[in-house]
């Protein structure tokens, strides 16, 4: 999958066009509002694994005159972010490519870092927690919120579709990731070293007519391109065959008058210590 | 139906839960703000509610509240429930509250009479989902609101779980199946309702969460009076659902995870609003 899907490493899903549909619905307001009424005017925010920034920009803006940074490890994904931000006038953001394990930061530096739906997708969690907190000011805060795959679901099944969420797991699994991740942040970020935890969860759904039609591309897109069918095989998660009759329960799903699709995410605010 | 671990505890036809004291502490943590959030906004002063399988009257409390002076209405089929409800009720000063023991599936009020219906844990137990939502249909406006929210078990999670954990939410969603209940009916609802005839549904999904050293406290204290008590551990081995080895090892599974500062879990539900249709 590292190869075929995506040529960077850790990042399951790749960066295919329907992928990246999905992720440019993600906004501040939808995919962070557990972190709104902590930013404030003139923070210094990183956004570690930014992908293509539509969060980012949310971030900059509520924290306008500070500075916005975002990282990611895919060139693709900062050209794009750059292009969000300047077409959003966004002059306080800057994005560059980097490594969450290796940040181009010095020490103490920012007043609050957040990722989203990355820490389950790097092999070592506490490699990029123990990254992080170096270049958090002491004091400052953290914020993670990642998917459950485990937990997620969309209804009816069909008797098939868990399988989809199933596969979606096993191949972030292949690749050393972190499918259900979201359940233990507070864990996580208690070994790092973090304190004051503050642990959420929940869900983003789609339910209207324009959402179901726009989930069920993105899931048809991903499930029938030739990176994941080839990932499937190469790792041994599932049969084009049964590929193909989950895709195809999908369609029904997407015509279904209850279809309902819930994705759910774990979120953790968390402190650097002071000293 | 046959048996019940509803009737080992205490004599009430289909529900799993049972009526124990340490169950009822749980339902007093429910309120209108933790288990109605998504309903609130909709509700305004001289609407007429209904609250379907009110239980305590914790939640119905705060719909009263958001209605007044308009009439609430709670109705349960447990007496005990009943009581309990009408106390807190007069407790708290609300005038405007009448609670009713009667079946959510024969509701005592005439056609078309309420404005908005509400039930919260309610159709994950009843086994006939649809024969509830033509009742409560019926007493509804035409053009009247019913919302309801129902847990989805596999969605819920207590970590770490130390390889065992999930077993417990595995054991209570065998006694609940065996009960005829629906564990899952959170995931479902919108196609219920779909089916039962409403319109403009809008659905949605959230969890309640678990995380202060008071919270863990709770779902610890829950765990050993309900998960772990011997009524439910004796049932559940009785009928399959668990072995005696499993219950021990859930039993110091959550020993430990009380002790863990990591604990952390997490309840899911399903929430719908939808209206009767106006022909």
């Amino acid at each position: 999958m590292t190869e075929s899907a995506s040529a960077t490493p850790w990042y399951t899903c790749g960066f295919s066009e329907p992928m990246l549909r999905l992720l440019k619905g993600h906004t501040v307001h939808s995919h962070a509002a557990h972190l709104l009424p902590y930013l404030q005017p003139g923070q210094r925010v990183l956004d570690f694994g930014c992908g293509p920034g539509t969060i980012s920009v949310g971030l900059a803006k509520a924290i306008e005159p500070g500075e916005l940074h975002g990282i990611d490890i895919k060139h693709a994904q900062i050209d794009l972010a750059r292009s969000v931000a300047d077409a959003g006038g966004h002059t306080n953001a800057t994005f560059r490519v980097g490594d969450v394990t290796d940040l181009p930061f010095d020490d103490d530096y920012f007043d609050l870092a957040h990722g989203h739906s990355i820490l389950t997708y790097v092999p070592d969690t506490q490699a990029v927690l123990a990254e992080v907190k170096r270049v958090l000011k002491p004091g400052g805060l953290i914020s993670v919120r990642e998917g459950i795959i485990g937990s997620s679901f969309v209804a009816p099944d069909f008797e098939l579709l868990g399988d989809a969420w199933i596969t979606f797991a096993e191949l972030i699994t292949a690749d050393d990731g972190h499918p259900h991740i979201g359940r233990d942040l507070k864990r996580h970020l208690l070994e790092a070293g973090f304190t004051d935890l503050k642990p959420t969860a929940s869900f983003t759904s789609h339910t209207t007519a324009e959402e179901v039609a726009f989930f069920w591309a993105v899931i048809r897109d991903w499930f029938l391109s030739s990176a994941v069918r080839e990932a499937a095989t190469e790792y041994g998660v599932i049969s084009h065959r049964h590929l193909d009759n989950v895709v195809h329960a999908f369609d029904q799903w997407s015509r279904h008058p209850g279809a309902f699709s819930a994705f759910a995410y774990g979120e953790c605010l968390a402190y650097k210590p002071r000293s | 139906m046959g048996w019940s671990v509803a009737d080992e505890l205490s004599g009430t036809p289909d529900y799993t839960m049972g009526y124990s004291e340490e169950f009822l502490e749980a339902l007093l943590r429910y309120t209108a703000k933790t288990h109605a959030a998504y309903l609130l906004p909709h509700l305004k002063p001289d609407l007429r509610i209904l609250d379907f399988g009110c239980g305590p009257g914790t939640i119905s409390i705060g719909l009263a509240e958001a209605v007044a002076p308009g009439e609430f209405h709670g109705v349960d089929m447990e007496a005990s429930q009943i009581d309990l409800a009408k106390l807190f009720a007069a407790r708290d000063g609300r005038d405007n509250m009448t609670f009713h023991v009667a079946d959510v599936l024969d509701l005592p009020f005439e056609d078309d009479f309420f404005d908005v219906a509400h039930c919260c844990n309610v159709l994950t137990h009843v086994p006939d989902t649809q024969a509830v939502l033509r009742e409560v249909k019926r007493v509804l406006k035409p053009g009247g609101l019913v919302a309801g929210r129902e847990m989805i078990s596999e969605s819920c999670f207590t970590h770490p779980d130390f390889g065992v954990l999930r077993r417990a939410w595995d054991m209570f969603e065998d006694l609940l199946a065996a009960d005829e209940g629906h564990p899952q009916m959170g995931k479902d609802m919108k196609n219920h309702f779909v089916e039962a005839g409403f319109a403009n549904i809008r659905m949605g999904a959230s969890f309640d969460t678990y995380s202060t050293l008071e919270d863990v406290a709770f779902i610890y204290g829950f765990a050993q009076q309900w998960f772990l008590s011997p009524e439910i551990t004796e049932a559940a081995i009785k009928y399959g659902a668990a072995t005696p080895e499993t219950c021990e090892q859930i039993g110091i599974a959550y020993d430990k995870w009380k002790d863990h500062p990591g604990a952390f879990a997490a309840v899911a539900h399903g929430e719908v609003l939808a209206c009767k249709p106006v022909p």
